[in-house]
């Protein structure tokens, strides 16, 4: 009945006109679609290398619905793996991190290593005769687990591309500019912190992806506050070192991208206020920077927000003075993600750097506490709210901006950006939303077999 | 070493609290920024599910990535932010309550550390009421003008915070 409805209008994802059915935030069909062919088939988030270092360290996480265990085995490599017993479905662990030998289900006592194989079943000699065969029972393990710049990823799919294909263009960015691999790396602040939004997973990972043009309206008080610079009008905006909002391919999205030499000025400033010690390293850090980015002579400096489809959010500065908040964005139905939040910072920079970063995302950031989180939150949660009911499901949503002018820049010549891959294009433009959703209908194929 | 304090003391922490929850629930929070020390830390941490080798009766709390580390300045810009009349989470404003109960007053030296758990309700635009749990220890001092908050270290007891935080603990 729900997919007859969805087959007798038009397509849910309208690249032409640009637009967007609302029933893809909330009809139950299209979100068990997406459970399936979007959250057991994408590569999806599992840990990074600082939140499980030692042998046997584990953390549990979500691949879409199902519960996964993450754990550094004794081999130490990561190891993925449903958290289910195979004899009667309880999990097998209970906890969200810590150090293990062993899982032992709280129902029959089936007990698996920390790779997941199956090492003790009781009266396994008197109960089973001997009979069951264990190599055959270990736990379900997530048949690819890959890594980029210590952050491991895992997909359902055996067929699935490679995770360096599967970013696409979004790696030169990863390496780069999210993860710094080339300045040490990141370290993770210990803790993760959850929070409810009743919204759909979608209208946040879009946000993330390449939605500028809320900042100056969502996060005016903290603009009028004087916390961070306003942009009033148009030319406030339209800045020839950035910010940029760069679509990448085959589905992802990287904005606040800032270029050359004036961001790193502006962040100097800030080091200043750190210390000797900490404009030293931002300059010996710009240095370094600069020979890395050298086949991009714009020299992109600072990154502010993006998203890996389908639901790993980071934003932060990336830049000498600044953090990484990561945002996994676990669906719960259609109308409930939760809002898993790791804190991240270089791990070479100065200690002066981290103890500034930690504080400020609590405050600004995206922490439950944090300015911009609660208006985002609100707003997300109105939107879906919208996408639910009788009458107003019947109208689109508008993801237009500048469409049939990707690449322009209003009011200017073409600005340099040469080396950046991707379709870059102004602060105020969607077309990173176009492609998420494009890839989406993609991933999801609903509107090719209608 | 804390050791109790008289029953005199423990009232007037009591009163204290509850006029101090007054000020938040009517939104006089001039006033209630008013009860913190200039140089008062306001800080929040969250509980997590960790497996530790000697498991113990509670569960700890999150690690080093807090909720709130917040010094006056920024509590106030906190305040302020309400009177933007741009902070879209509060437009229009929360109706709160402010439940603060099992109060233990104790001596430590000139300061009184008292501990304290709340509940806090909160309704927003329909039927999307939000409860909140937790536990405060407060390090209070007294001053000529009254009892004044030094330090306020909250604990929420949520695994996962059903909503953001707008309002004040």
């Amino acid at each position: 009945m729900l997919i007859d409805e969805r087959r007798s209008t038009d397509k849910l994802v309208d690249l032409e006109r640009g637009l967007l059915s609302r029933r893809v935030f909330t009809d139950p069909d299209i979100y068990k679609v997406e459970l399936e062919r979007i959250f057991a088939k994408c590569w999806l988030f599992l840990a990074h290398d600082s939140m499980i270092p030692k042998a046997g360290d584990f953390m549990t996480t979500f691949m879409g619905e199902d519960h996964v265990i993450v754990t550094r085995g004794r081999d130490g490599k990561v190891h993925a793996m449903l958290n289910t017993c195979r004899h009667r479905g309880n999990r097998v662990c209970l906890f969200d991190s810590g150090n293990a030998a062993a899982f032992t289900c709280t129902y029959h006592g089936w007990s698996y290593d920390t790779a997941g194989k199956l090492i003790g079943v009781p009266f396994l000699k008197e109960a089973y005769y001997d009979e069951l065969d264990k190599s055959e029972w270990g736990l379900v393990p997530v048949p690819r687990i890959e890594s980029i710049g210590g952050m491991t990823f895992g997909s359902w799919d055996p067929s699935a591309p490679s995770l360096t294909e599967y970013l696409g263009e979004l790696g030169w960015f990863m390496e780069r500019l999210v993860l710094g691999t080339w300045n040490g790396g990141l370290e993770f602040v210990t803790g993760r912190h959850v929070y409810t939004a009743r919204a759909n997973w979608k209208i946040i990972a879009e946000n993330f992806a390449g939605d500028h043009y809320h900042t100056s309206v969502t996060h005016a008080s903290a603009y009028k506050l004087g916390l961070a610079p306003h942009p009033a009008g148009y030319e406030d905006v339209q800045d020839p070192n950035g910010p940029f909002e760069v679509a990448l391919r085959p589905g992802h999205g990287a904005g606040g991208v800032y270029t050359g030499r004036p961001p790193f000025e502006r962040d100097l400033a800030v080091a200043e206020r750190l210390g000797p010690e900490v404009v030293a390293y931002a300059k010996e850090r710009y240095a370094r920077l600069t020979e890395v980015m050298r086949d991009a002579p714009c020299v992109p400096y600072r990154q502010g927000h993006g998203n890996m489809f389908p639901n790993l959010s980071w934003s932060g500065q990336a830049n000498a003075t600044g953090g990484r908040s990561f945002y996994l964005l676990q669906p719960k139905g259609p109308l409930h993600t939760e809002i898993w939040i790791w804190f991240a910072v270089e791990r070479n920079a100065p200690q002066a750097v981290k103890d500034l970063v930690r504080g400020q995302s609590g405050q600004m950031g995206q922490l439950p506490s944090g300015f911009f989180a609660q208006d985002d939150a609100e707003n997300f949660e109105r939107v879906t709210e919208s996408a639910r009911t009788t009458v107003a499901k019947r109208y689109p949503f508008n993801i237009s901006m500048q469409l049939g002018h990707e690449g322009q820049w209003p009011g200017q010549e073409k600005w340099e950006v040469a080396g950046i891959p991707g379709l870059v294009g102004p602060r105020y433009g969607e077309h990173s939303q176009r492609l998420f959703y494009s890839f989406w209908a993609k991933q999801t194929g609903l509107d090719t077999e209608a | 070493m804390t050791e109790p304090a008289g029953a005199e003391v423990q009232r007037e922490v009591e009163r204290f609290f509850h006029e101090e929850a007054v000020l938040i629930d009517e939104r006089k929070l001039h006033l209630w920024l008013a009860l913190f020390t200039d140089d008062a830390v306001y800080r929040m941490e969250l509980r997590s599910k960790i497996l530790q080798a000697l498991l113990p009766n509670t569960l700890p709390t999150a690690g080093t990535q807090v909720l709130f580390e917040d010094d006056k300045r920024f509590l106030t810009l906190r305040v302020r932010r309400l009177e933007t009349g741009m902070a879209h989470a509060e437009k229009p404003p929360s109706i709160t309550r402010h439940l603060v109960t099992n109060i233990i007053a104790d001596l430590d030296g000139p300061a009184v550390i008292a501990r304290s758990n709340f509940h806090v309700y909160q309704a927003r635009l329909e039927a999307d009421d939000m409860h909140f749990f937790g536990k405060r220890e407060d390090r209070l001092l007294r001053t000529d003008a009254g009892w004044r908050i030094a330090r306020r270290s909250i604990v929420l007891d949520h695994i996962v915070v059903p909503r953001t935080l707008t309002t004040f603990f």
